[in-house]
């Protein structure tokens, strides 16, 4: 009976002394659950209600914040249907191989020697000259000192030496060598108002002398667009673009842009679209995600999904300026484009745009080539005014008008 | 002792360390049990249930023996993964209904002889995969392969009119392979799975020690004390257990004890064994409240069955054998998050044995 009662006793007080396994509290719990059962208005709201965030807890707002927007994986699953669903989990060995060509190439042109293929490009050049000239209508010869003394009477004929003639040459050349360096876009019945004003800088400096004719002035107007359209085709890095002042040209960019478009379709067409609501939480989500740019474990989601977040808010509106049923083939593509949707919608497309800036600028540490892209980026906020006059609209609507006039309806 | 055990039973809860049935070493006995086996000195797989109670064995010979999950909603949800493209449906059930799945295997050769038991466990698997967060899904996952070389032997050290009382110890070699990480399902855009998944290889020898205390008092309830892998190099830290992002075994692969009291009846009509046990952390620091397990077995001959509970499992287990062959099946009800989530799993799977 006493070892019974004596066991009972030990048995007691080992237990009764015994501490118990305390977990610290972890509230994320319910926050977890919640999310994964789409219960987003919750989880903002309790989230909210706290006085500070950890990284991870402004990690499941900025996923909340998402979910209210309308961008979860149910509503992308079209997408990722697409690039991965469509296979069993055992073939997801290898997605980051890249699908669109145009990135391919741009990618394989890196290591291009320059040298042979500007040799290349100077023979092909040579060889269709001639049917170049023809198609621009780029003929008309150089005056001699004797067509420009052709109609002058004997006085002005005797003033106008060949050493006169030199000069004037310099000063178109100069003209020339300015109007090619110049950034500004210039269309082909410009280069002639371009060379007028070396009429009254020779009238400055030789009065009542034989001058440039129309004839020398068309002539070089004709050859500073003849040089350009040449210089452009040899040394192609060379071409001037607002946006594109790196190794990839303009023409390349586009091309990757209507390439990834045209690829994308199936996958637009199946994006959903967003309401204002829905694009407002968008950009609580982005904000809320810009908050973890420089946290170690969120940092790499973070980028990426302000990438995600910011192309399908994009994609949504981009996608209603197409008519998709429409489209062929990329041509179809360019002419169905109707900008309308991005013109009502212009705050949101402005407000994706400066917001990509700022992470831009906010990761230039990590950035390769930051420096050779801040001008740009810098001065996007100036590119992009924050509201569009009727006119600006006007304008840019008359550029995809006359864009589709010249290209949509060929033979 | 109802007070106390009610005042433990209302303790706090925890997040997120992850229950199995099957554990690297489990007998039948201790896959239903849910291991409150550690007094049963009536059953042929004692040993693994408590080495102690090796000096109660008088197995010999040469078995082969494996168990494995057989069916349930973690089985199903494992072969559309792995195997199918994934439905839009699947998709939504799994972030909302199915989001942690998991599996486990365990198999040995084992030779017995009266001195010692010598075995080679040639695979041993836990795997656990939980996703969520559909707008940025995460996918958290522990799965630790290994295989294991192990011998075991007890000894009674004291026998006298009022007790009995043995020890026994398990020293292993271990080679652990195991990945216990999250990452972003986006970073697959970038890097290959494998690169993802990248499992670590750890090598070392670790022990279970155990003690076994009977009186001849049948009044008097048996206890045993067993200390399970010591010296392992699969811990848990606060901060894992504790974070909503990482997956981690509980009572599997690291330092853990337990103290059972446990009472057995014997007539014609069979053996019935009983047994409460208590789980501690590491060596006996803090009690575990809510894996408290009990179980209650009925042996006959060649045949017996076990019913066993604690808060978050639940299993019944029958067991048929003849002189070459056991075959147990059992059918398992758990909550393997334990309060971390609602989420419940119904399984069953079958252990056999087989003498060579």
């Amino acid at each position: 009976m006493l070892l019974r009662l004596s066991t009972i006793v030990i048995t007691l007080v080992l237990l009764g002394c015994q501490k118990q396994y305390h977990k610290p509290n972890n509230s994320d719990v319910s926050v977890v659950e919640d999310l994964n059962s789409s219960n987003y208005e919750k989880v903002i709201s309790e989230l909210q209600a706290r006085p500070s965030l950890s990284p991870r807890e402004n990690y499941y707002l900025a996923s909340a914040f998402s979910q209210a927007g309308g961008v979860d994986i149910f509503s992308l699953y079209a997408v990722m249907e697409i690039e991965i669903f469509h296979e069993s989990a055992l073939k997801w060995s290898d997605l980051s191989k890249d699908k669109n060509p145009y990135l391919k190439f741009m990618k394989s042109q890196e290591g291009v020697d320059d040298d042979v293929r500007k040799k290349k490009r100077e023979a092909k050049w040579i060889r269709y000259e001639k049917q170049i000239r023809n198609k621009y209508d780029l003929n008309t010869p150089k005056p001699s000192i004797e067509d420009l003394n052709k109609y002058a009477d004997d006085e002005r004929r005797e003033k106008f030496t060949p050493t006169k003639y030199e000069e004037l040459i310099k000063i178109c050349e100069e003209k020339k060598v300015e109007i090619m360096n110049s950034t500004a876009d210039i269309s082909s019945k410009e280069f002639f108002r371009l060379f007028w004003p070396v009429f009254d800088e020779w009238d400055k400096r030789h009065p009542n002398s034989i001058g440039p004719s129309y004839q020398m002035l068309d002539y070089y107007s004709q050859q500073t667009r003849y040089e350009m359209i040449k210089r452009d085709y040899i040394y192609p890095e060379s071409r001037k673009t607002d946006f594109a002042k790196g190794s990839q040209n303009w023409e390349m960019i586009y091309m990757n842009v209507l390439w990834n478009t045209y690829a994308a379709i199936p996958v637009m067409k199946k994006l959903p679209t967003f309401t204002d609501v829905q694009q407002d939480k968008i950009s609580q989500a982005l904000d809320a995600y810009f908050n973890l740019l420089h946290e170690k474990e969120f940092k790499d989601v973070a980028i990426k999904n302000i990438l995600i977040l910011s192309s399908v808010s994009l994609l949504g509106l981009y996608k209603g300026s197409f008519d998709f049923e429409e489209v062929k083939d990329v041509q179809d593509l360019m002419c169905s484009f109707d900008p309308t949707v991005l013109l009502d919608r212009y705050s949101f497309v402005r407000k994706r745009l400066l917001f990509l800036a700022k992470v831009i600028k906010e990761m230039k540490e990590d950035i390769k080539d930051y420096e050779k892209y801040k001008i740009n980026i810098d001065s996007l906020e100036l590119l992009v005014p924050e509201k569009l006059t009727d006119d600006e609209k006007q304008v840019f609507q008359d550029d995809i008008d006359q864009f589709k006039v010249n290209n949509c309806f060929n033979s | 002792m109802w007070i106390l055990l009610a005042l433990i039973i209302t303790a706090p809860s925890w997040a997120f360390p992850v229950l199995h049935f099957i554990k690297p070493d489990s007998s039948f006995t201790q896959i239903t049990t849910l291991d409150a086996c550690t007094t049963f000195s009536t059953t042929v797989d004692m040993v693994k249930c408590n080495p102690a109670l090796f000096p109660y064995q008088a197995d010999q010979g040469l078995r082969m023996g494996g168990a494995t999950i057989t069916d349930g909603e973690s089985v199903n949800v494992g072969q559309k993964l792995i195997l199918d493209p994934i439905k839009q449906d699947f998709l939504r059930d799994l972030f909302q209904k199915r989001a942690f799945n998991s599996w486990a295997a365990n198999s040995s050769i084992e030779l017995r002889t009266p001195k010692f038991y010598m075995s080679y466990d040639p695979l041993l698997i836990n795997a656990d995969i939980f996703v969520f967060n559909p707008a940025s899904p995460e996918v958290s996952m522990s799965l630790v392969k290994s295989n294991r070389l192990k011998v075991t032997s007890g000894w009674e050290v004291l026998r006298n009119d009022t007790l009995r009382f043995s020890i026994g110890g398990t020293a292993y070699y271990y080679r652990n392979q195991y990945f216990r990480d999250s990452f972003f399902l986006s970073d697959l855009a970038t890097k290959k799975a494998d690169q993802l998944i990248d499992f670590k290889k750890k090598n070392g020898v670790a022990a279970d020690l155990g003690g076994a205390l009977k009186f001849e008092n049948r009044f008097l309830p048996k206890v045993s004390f067993v200390v399970k892998n010591l010296n392992s190099s699969l811990q848990n830290k606060d901060q894992d257990i504790t974070s909503e992002n990482q997956l981690r075994t509980i009572l599997t692969y690291e330092t853990y004890s337990r103290l059972g009291f446990g009472y057995d009846y014997k007539n014609s009509w069979g053996i019935i064994n009983g047994e409460i046990n208590l789980p501690f952390r590491d060596v006996y620091r803090e009690l575990y409240t809510e894996y408290i397990s009990g179980s209650v077995g009925y042996s006959l001959s060649r045949f017996s069955t076990q019913v066993s509970y604690s808060k978050y499992q639940s299993v019944l287990g029958l067991n048929f054998g003849s002189k070459i062959a056991t075959i147990g099946i059992f059918y398992g009800k758990s909550r393997p998050l334990g309060d971390f989530s609602t989420q419940t799993e119904n399984v069953s799977g079958v252990r056999f044995e087989v003498s060579l």
